[in-house]
Protein backbone atom coordinates (compact mmCIF):
# COMPACT_ATOMS: atom_id res chain seq x y z
CA UNK A 1 0.00 0.00 0.00
CA UNK A 2 1.33 3.83 -0.89
CA UNK A 3 1.52 6.17 1.25
CA UNK A 4 -1.10 8.19 -0.56
CA UNK A 5 -3.58 5.22 0.10
CA UNK A 6 -2.32 4.72 3.77
CA UNK A 7 -2.98 8.74 4.28
CA UNK A 8 -6.46 8.59 2.46
CA UNK A 9 -7.07 5.52 4.55
CA UNK A 10 -6.21 6.92 7.96
CA UNK A 11 -8.18 10.69 6.78
CA UNK A 12 -11.49 8.70 5.67
CA UNK A 13 -11.32 6.66 9.32
CA UNK A 14 -10.81 10.28 10.86
CA UNK A 15 -13.73 11.59 9.56
CA UNK A 16 -16.29 9.01 10.89
CA UNK A 17 -14.91 10.22 14.32
CA UNK A 18 -16.73 12.73 15.93
CA UNK A 19 -15.08 16.21 16.00
CA UNK A 20 -14.65 18.93 18.90
CA UNK A 21 -15.27 22.22 17.25
CA UNK A 22 -13.70 25.54 18.21
CA UNK A 23 -16.51 26.93 19.70
CA UNK A 24 -17.03 23.97 22.18
CA UNK A 25 -13.42 24.04 22.89
CA UNK A 26 -14.00 27.93 24.20
CA UNK A 27 -16.62 27.02 26.16
CA UNK A 28 -14.64 24.02 27.65
CA UNK A 29 -11.92 26.40 29.14
CA UNK A 30 -14.51 29.38 29.80
CA UNK A 31 -16.38 26.10 32.12
CA UNK A 32 -13.10 25.32 33.29
CA UNK A 33 -12.08 28.27 34.49
CA UNK A 34 -15.19 30.48 35.79
CA UNK A 35 -17.12 27.49 36.39
CA UNK A 36 -14.36 26.41 38.98
CA UNK A 37 -14.27 29.53 40.89
CA UNK A 38 -18.27 29.76 40.74
CA UNK A 39 -18.48 26.09 42.27
CA UNK A 40 -15.43 27.11 44.40
CA UNK A 41 -16.81 29.90 45.76
CA UNK A 42 -20.61 28.66 46.58
CA UNK A 43 -18.55 25.88 48.32
CA UNK A 44 -16.73 29.00 50.04
CA UNK A 45 -19.79 30.29 51.16
CA UNK A 46 -21.77 27.83 52.42
CA UNK A 47 -19.21 26.42 54.73
CA UNK A 48 -19.39 30.30 56.14
CA UNK A 49 -16.36 32.22 54.16
CA UNK A 50 -18.20 35.97 53.53
CA UNK A 51 -17.66 36.37 49.85
CA UNK A 52 -17.01 39.49 48.66
CA UNK A 53 -18.59 40.79 45.99
CA UNK A 54 -15.87 43.78 44.07
CA UNK A 55 -16.75 45.32 40.84
CA UNK A 56 -13.76 43.66 39.56
CA UNK A 57 -15.44 40.45 39.34
CA UNK A 58 -17.13 41.82 36.36
CA UNK A 59 -14.54 42.46 33.80
CA UNK A 60 -12.42 39.86 35.01
CA UNK A 61 -15.43 37.12 34.16
CA UNK A 62 -15.64 39.15 30.55
CA UNK A 63 -11.53 39.17 29.86
CA UNK A 64 -11.79 35.90 30.27
CA UNK A 65 -14.45 34.75 28.14
CA UNK A 66 -12.92 37.04 25.37
CA UNK A 67 -9.41 35.48 26.34
CA UNK A 68 -11.00 31.79 25.80
CA UNK A 69 -12.31 32.69 22.67
CA UNK A 70 -9.73 34.87 21.57
CA UNK A 71 -7.31 31.91 22.07
CA UNK A 72 -9.75 29.10 20.23
CA UNK A 73 -10.87 31.65 17.29
CA UNK A 74 -9.52 30.97 13.78
CA UNK A 75 -8.28 34.38 12.11
CA UNK A 76 -9.08 37.61 14.14
CA UNK A 77 -5.43 37.96 15.60
CA UNK A 78 -6.79 41.61 16.76
CA UNK A 79 -8.80 39.72 19.15
CA UNK A 80 -5.73 38.18 21.29
CA UNK A 81 -3.93 41.20 21.74
CA UNK A 82 -6.90 43.19 22.99
CA UNK A 83 -7.52 40.10 25.19
CA UNK A 84 -3.92 39.88 26.30
CA UNK A 85 -4.63 44.02 26.94
CA UNK A 86 -7.84 43.75 28.61
CA UNK A 87 -6.12 40.76 31.25
CA UNK A 88 -3.10 43.88 32.12
CA UNK A 89 -5.68 46.84 32.63
CA UNK A 90 -8.16 44.31 34.77
CA UNK A 91 -4.88 43.54 36.56
CA UNK A 92 -4.13 47.05 37.10
CA UNK A 93 -7.87 47.56 38.52
CA UNK A 94 -7.27 44.44 41.17
CA UNK A 95 -4.45 46.17 42.58
CA UNK A 96 -5.46 49.61 42.49
CA UNK A 97 -8.90 48.94 44.09
CA UNK A 98 -6.93 47.38 46.83
CA UNK A 99 -4.94 51.05 47.82
CA UNK A 100 -6.90 51.28 50.87
CA UNK A 101 -5.76 48.50 52.63
CA UNK A 102 -9.79 47.44 52.98
CA UNK A 103 -9.00 43.96 54.32
CA UNK A 104 -9.27 42.49 57.80
CA UNK A 105 -5.96 41.10 58.65
CA UNK A 106 -4.90 37.47 57.23
CA UNK A 107 -6.18 34.62 59.23
CA UNK A 108 -4.07 32.55 57.58
CA UNK A 109 -0.79 32.42 55.19
CA UNK A 110 -0.55 34.81 52.72
CA UNK A 111 1.05 31.56 50.49
CA UNK A 112 -2.17 30.12 51.21
CA UNK A 113 -3.39 32.02 48.49
CA UNK A 114 -1.57 32.04 45.70
CA UNK A 115 -2.01 27.90 46.76
CA UNK A 116 -5.60 28.27 46.32
CA UNK A 117 -4.86 30.27 43.12
CA UNK A 118 -3.15 28.00 41.44
CA UNK A 119 -5.45 24.56 42.33
CA UNK A 120 -8.36 26.68 41.49
CA UNK A 121 -6.81 26.96 38.18
CA UNK A 122 -5.89 22.99 37.80
CA UNK A 123 -9.08 22.42 35.91
CA UNK A 124 -8.56 25.36 33.52
CA UNK A 125 -4.74 24.79 32.76
CA UNK A 126 -5.69 21.46 31.51
CA UNK A 127 -8.82 22.57 29.41
CA UNK A 128 -6.34 25.31 27.72
CA UNK A 129 -3.52 23.07 27.19
CA UNK A 130 -6.15 20.40 25.75
CA UNK A 131 -7.23 23.57 23.31
CA UNK A 132 -3.51 24.25 22.15
CA UNK A 133 -3.45 21.00 21.19
CA UNK A 134 -6.06 20.73 18.42
CA UNK A 135 -4.14 23.75 16.70
CA UNK A 136 -0.69 24.79 15.03
CA UNK A 137 1.72 26.10 17.76
CA UNK A 138 1.13 30.30 18.36
CA UNK A 139 2.59 31.71 21.66
CA UNK A 140 -0.06 34.42 21.45
CA UNK A 141 -2.76 31.68 21.39
CA UNK A 142 -1.23 29.84 24.20
CA UNK A 143 -0.94 33.52 26.32
CA UNK A 144 -4.46 33.83 26.02
CA UNK A 145 -5.45 30.28 27.03
CA UNK A 146 -3.44 30.92 29.41
CA UNK A 147 -4.76 34.17 30.75
CA UNK A 148 -8.07 32.62 30.47
CA UNK A 149 -7.03 29.65 32.75
CA UNK A 150 -5.35 31.78 35.53
CA UNK A 151 -8.65 34.12 35.66
CA UNK A 152 -9.84 31.17 37.98
CA UNK A 153 -7.58 32.07 40.92
CA UNK A 154 -8.22 36.06 40.19
CA UNK A 155 -11.92 35.81 40.43
CA UNK A 156 -11.33 33.71 43.58
CA UNK A 157 -9.10 36.30 44.68
CA UNK A 158 -11.83 38.94 44.74
CA UNK A 159 -14.49 37.35 45.76
CA UNK A 160 -12.67 35.38 48.71
CA UNK A 161 -9.55 37.73 49.76
CA UNK A 162 -9.37 40.63 51.73
CA UNK A 163 -5.62 41.04 51.42
CA UNK A 164 -4.30 45.02 50.46
CA UNK A 165 -2.60 45.93 46.94
CA UNK A 166 0.82 44.77 48.02
CA UNK A 167 -0.68 41.29 48.79
CA UNK A 168 -2.85 40.80 45.19
CA UNK A 169 0.25 41.97 43.79
CA UNK A 170 2.47 39.27 44.79
CA UNK A 171 0.25 36.58 45.93
CA UNK A 172 -2.64 36.43 43.15
CA UNK A 173 -0.95 38.30 40.31
CA UNK A 174 2.60 35.94 40.43
CA UNK A 175 0.25 33.44 40.62
CA UNK A 176 -1.49 34.24 37.36
CA UNK A 177 1.64 35.22 35.44
CA UNK A 178 3.37 31.94 36.83
CA UNK A 179 0.15 29.97 35.68
CA UNK A 180 0.30 31.26 32.16
CA UNK A 181 3.89 31.53 31.68
CA UNK A 182 3.79 27.41 32.44
CA UNK A 183 0.81 27.21 30.01
CA UNK A 184 2.74 29.20 26.76
CA UNK A 185 5.88 26.67 28.22
CA UNK A 186 4.19 23.36 27.70
CA UNK A 187 1.93 23.87 24.84
CA UNK A 188 5.00 24.87 22.94
CA UNK A 189 6.19 20.90 23.42
CA UNK A 190 3.06 19.43 22.91
CA UNK A 191 2.98 16.93 20.33
CA UNK A 192 -0.20 18.59 17.91
CA UNK A 193 -3.04 16.48 16.87
CA UNK A 194 -3.80 19.59 14.33
CA UNK A 195 -1.43 21.91 12.39
CA UNK A 196 -4.47 24.00 11.50
CA UNK A 197 -4.08 27.88 12.09
CA UNK B 1 -8.05 26.33 -7.60
CA UNK B 2 -8.25 23.59 -10.34
CA UNK B 3 -8.26 20.06 -9.78
CA UNK B 4 -4.49 18.62 -9.55
CA UNK B 5 -5.04 14.97 -10.13
CA UNK B 6 -7.92 12.57 -10.91
CA UNK B 7 -10.80 13.78 -9.38
CA UNK B 8 -14.36 11.92 -9.81
CA UNK B 9 -16.60 13.31 -12.66
CA UNK B 10 -18.49 14.23 -9.95
CA UNK B 11 -16.80 16.80 -8.37
CA UNK B 12 -14.46 17.83 -10.83
CA UNK B 13 -16.15 20.89 -11.54
CA UNK B 14 -16.59 22.01 -8.11
CA UNK B 15 -14.53 24.54 -6.45
CA UNK B 16 -12.21 23.23 -3.39
CA UNK B 17 -14.30 25.42 -1.09
CA UNK B 18 -17.71 24.32 -2.02
CA UNK B 19 -16.15 20.61 -1.82
CA UNK B 20 -14.93 21.67 1.86
CA UNK B 21 -18.48 23.53 2.72
CA UNK B 22 -19.75 19.76 1.72
CA UNK B 23 -17.47 17.91 3.92
CA UNK B 24 -18.06 20.05 6.82
CA UNK B 25 -21.65 18.78 5.95
CA UNK B 26 -20.79 15.42 6.81
CA UNK B 27 -20.01 14.51 2.91
CA UNK B 28 -16.92 12.52 3.16
CA UNK B 29 -17.07 12.06 -0.84
CA UNK B 30 -15.97 15.84 -0.72
CA UNK B 31 -13.12 15.51 1.35
CA UNK B 32 -11.99 12.44 -0.80
CA UNK B 33 -12.17 14.66 -3.75
CA UNK B 34 -10.10 17.31 -2.35
CA UNK B 35 -7.63 14.51 -1.46
CA UNK B 36 -7.74 13.18 -5.01
CA UNK B 37 -6.71 16.89 -6.12
CA UNK B 38 -4.24 18.01 -4.07
CA UNK B 39 -2.74 14.78 -2.11
CA UNK B 40 0.33 15.16 -4.44
CA UNK B 41 0.77 18.97 -4.60
CA UNK B 42 0.73 18.63 -0.59
CA UNK B 43 3.43 15.62 -0.78
CA UNK B 44 5.41 17.36 -3.58
CA UNK B 45 5.26 20.53 -1.07
CA UNK B 46 6.75 18.53 1.95
CA UNK B 47 9.39 17.07 0.16
CA UNK B 48 11.01 20.06 -0.41
CA UNK B 49 10.44 21.66 2.95
CA UNK B 50 11.62 18.49 4.41
CA UNK B 51 14.51 18.42 2.39
CA UNK B 52 13.51 15.09 0.42
CA UNK B 53 13.43 13.08 3.19
CA UNK B 54 10.42 11.27 1.75
CA UNK B 55 9.09 8.96 4.87
CA UNK B 56 8.98 12.11 6.73
CA UNK B 57 7.04 13.60 3.72
CA UNK B 58 4.68 10.67 3.79
CA UNK B 59 3.91 11.36 7.55
CA UNK B 60 3.50 14.37 7.25
CA UNK B 61 0.97 14.41 4.35
CA UNK B 62 -1.14 12.17 6.52
CA UNK B 63 -1.26 14.67 9.45
CA UNK B 64 -1.86 17.71 7.14
CA UNK B 65 -5.32 15.53 6.00
CA UNK B 66 -6.02 14.57 9.58
CA UNK B 67 -5.85 18.04 10.65
CA UNK B 68 -7.79 19.40 7.77
CA UNK B 69 -10.86 17.12 8.99
CA UNK B 70 -9.96 17.38 12.54
CA UNK B 71 -9.97 21.32 12.24
CA UNK B 72 -12.71 21.54 9.09
CA UNK B 73 -15.00 23.90 11.12
CA UNK B 74 -11.52 25.85 11.33
CA UNK B 75 -11.73 26.96 7.84
CA UNK B 76 -13.30 30.21 7.61
CA UNK B 77 -16.01 30.59 5.04
CA UNK B 78 -14.76 33.48 2.11
CA UNK B 79 -11.11 31.78 2.75
CA UNK B 80 -9.24 30.10 -0.32
CA UNK B 81 -8.69 26.39 0.46
CA UNK B 82 -5.18 25.87 -1.00
CA UNK B 83 -3.51 28.54 0.90
CA UNK B 84 -5.06 27.14 4.08
CA UNK B 85 -4.41 23.56 3.46
CA UNK B 86 -0.45 24.65 2.54
CA UNK B 87 -0.53 26.36 6.09
CA UNK B 88 -1.18 23.31 7.44
CA UNK B 89 1.13 21.49 5.58
CA UNK B 90 3.96 24.18 6.25
CA UNK B 91 2.97 24.46 9.89
CA UNK B 92 3.54 20.20 10.57
CA UNK B 93 6.34 20.29 8.22
CA UNK B 94 8.25 22.93 10.87
CA UNK B 95 6.60 21.31 13.67
CA UNK B 96 8.34 18.75 12.74
CA UNK B 97 11.67 19.83 11.69
CA UNK B 98 12.02 21.79 14.93
CA UNK B 99 11.23 19.17 17.16
CA UNK B 100 14.06 17.48 15.30
CA UNK B 101 15.96 20.27 15.80
CA UNK B 102 16.74 21.68 12.07
CA UNK B 103 15.69 24.54 11.97
CA UNK B 104 17.27 27.82 11.64
CA UNK B 105 15.85 31.45 11.22
CA UNK B 106 18.09 33.64 8.92
CA UNK B 107 16.44 37.13 8.24
CA UNK B 108 17.68 39.46 5.32
CA UNK B 109 17.04 42.61 3.01
CA UNK B 110 15.05 42.84 -0.49
CA UNK B 111 16.21 42.19 -3.89
CA UNK B 112 14.82 40.90 -7.38
CA UNK B 113 14.69 36.50 -7.15
CA UNK B 114 16.67 34.80 -9.88
CA UNK B 115 14.72 31.85 -11.65
CA UNK B 116 15.33 28.59 -10.01
CA UNK B 117 13.06 26.40 -12.01
CA UNK B 118 14.54 22.82 -12.43
CA UNK B 119 16.36 21.82 -15.83
CA UNK B 120 14.11 18.35 -15.63
CA UNK B 121 16.32 17.44 -18.84
CA UNK B 122 19.13 17.36 -16.51
CA UNK B 123 19.59 14.95 -13.90
CA UNK B 124 22.93 16.37 -12.73
CA UNK B 125 21.79 19.76 -12.73
CA UNK B 126 18.73 18.43 -10.96
CA UNK B 127 21.07 17.06 -8.61
CA UNK B 128 22.02 20.15 -7.73
CA UNK B 129 19.53 22.08 -7.27
CA UNK B 130 18.13 19.55 -5.07
CA UNK B 131 21.04 19.38 -3.11
CA UNK B 132 21.09 23.79 -3.26
CA UNK B 133 17.44 23.30 -1.62
CA UNK B 134 18.23 21.05 0.85
CA UNK B 135 21.29 23.55 2.33
CA UNK B 136 18.61 26.49 2.27
CA UNK B 137 17.57 27.25 6.14
CA UNK B 138 14.04 25.94 6.65
CA UNK B 139 12.35 30.05 6.81
CA UNK B 140 14.24 30.79 3.41
CA UNK B 141 13.58 27.27 2.09
CA UNK B 142 9.48 27.41 2.54
CA UNK B 143 9.43 31.16 1.42
CA UNK B 144 11.24 29.79 -1.98
CA UNK B 145 8.69 26.94 -2.24
CA UNK B 146 5.64 28.40 -1.81
CA UNK B 147 6.42 31.78 -4.09
CA UNK B 148 8.74 30.13 -6.68
CA UNK B 149 7.14 26.30 -6.72
CA UNK B 150 3.67 27.35 -5.65
CA UNK B 151 3.11 30.51 -7.14
CA UNK B 152 1.56 32.65 -4.20
CA UNK B 153 2.43 35.81 -3.97
CA UNK B 154 4.15 37.24 -1.07
CA UNK B 155 0.48 38.25 0.87
CA UNK B 156 -0.66 34.68 0.73
CA UNK B 157 3.00 33.75 2.30
CA UNK B 158 2.55 36.07 4.81
CA UNK B 159 -1.08 34.96 5.95
CA UNK B 160 0.24 31.15 5.86
CA UNK B 161 3.75 31.59 7.72
CA UNK B 162 2.32 34.04 10.36
CA UNK B 163 4.59 37.00 9.10
CA UNK B 164 4.48 40.29 7.38
CA UNK B 165 4.74 39.95 3.56
CA UNK B 166 7.97 42.50 3.99
CA UNK B 167 9.53 39.52 6.16
CA UNK B 168 8.39 36.81 3.29
CA UNK B 169 9.97 39.34 0.39
CA UNK B 170 13.26 39.45 2.72
CA UNK B 171 13.54 35.75 3.67
CA UNK B 172 13.07 35.18 -0.30
CA UNK B 173 15.46 37.62 -1.22
CA UNK B 174 18.47 35.90 1.07
CA UNK B 175 16.82 32.30 -0.24
CA UNK B 176 17.33 33.65 -3.43
CA UNK B 177 20.74 35.39 -2.93
CA UNK B 178 21.62 31.85 -1.51
CA UNK B 179 20.83 29.39 -4.11
CA UNK B 180 22.46 32.19 -6.89
CA UNK B 181 25.53 31.74 -5.11
CA UNK B 182 25.50 27.86 -4.88
CA UNK B 183 23.74 26.87 -8.44
CA UNK B 184 25.98 29.94 -10.49
CA UNK B 185 25.10 29.51 -14.11
CA UNK B 186 21.69 27.66 -13.62
CA UNK B 187 20.20 30.31 -12.23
Amino acid sequence: MSAFDTARLAMLAEAQKPRVGWVRRAVMLILASLGTALVVGVVASLLGKPLELRITVVPLVISGAWLAFAATRPGRGWMRWVGAAAAIAVSIALVATRHDGSGAPHSHSELSCTALHVLAAVPAVVAALWLLRSMAPSWVRALCAGLAAGVTGAVLGEMLCAGDAMHVMLFHLTAWTGLTALVVLVSSRLSRSSWAP
Amino acid sequence: MSPRVGASEETSAVSDEVLMEQFRHGDTRALEALYNRHAKGVHGFLVRMVRGDGALADDLLQQTFLSVVRSADRFERGAKFWPWLLTIAANAARGNLRRVKLGVEVLGEDAPEPSVTPAHSDPAARKRIEAAFAKLPDSQREVVVLHKVEGLSFEEIAKILGITSTAARIRAHRGYEFLKAELGELV
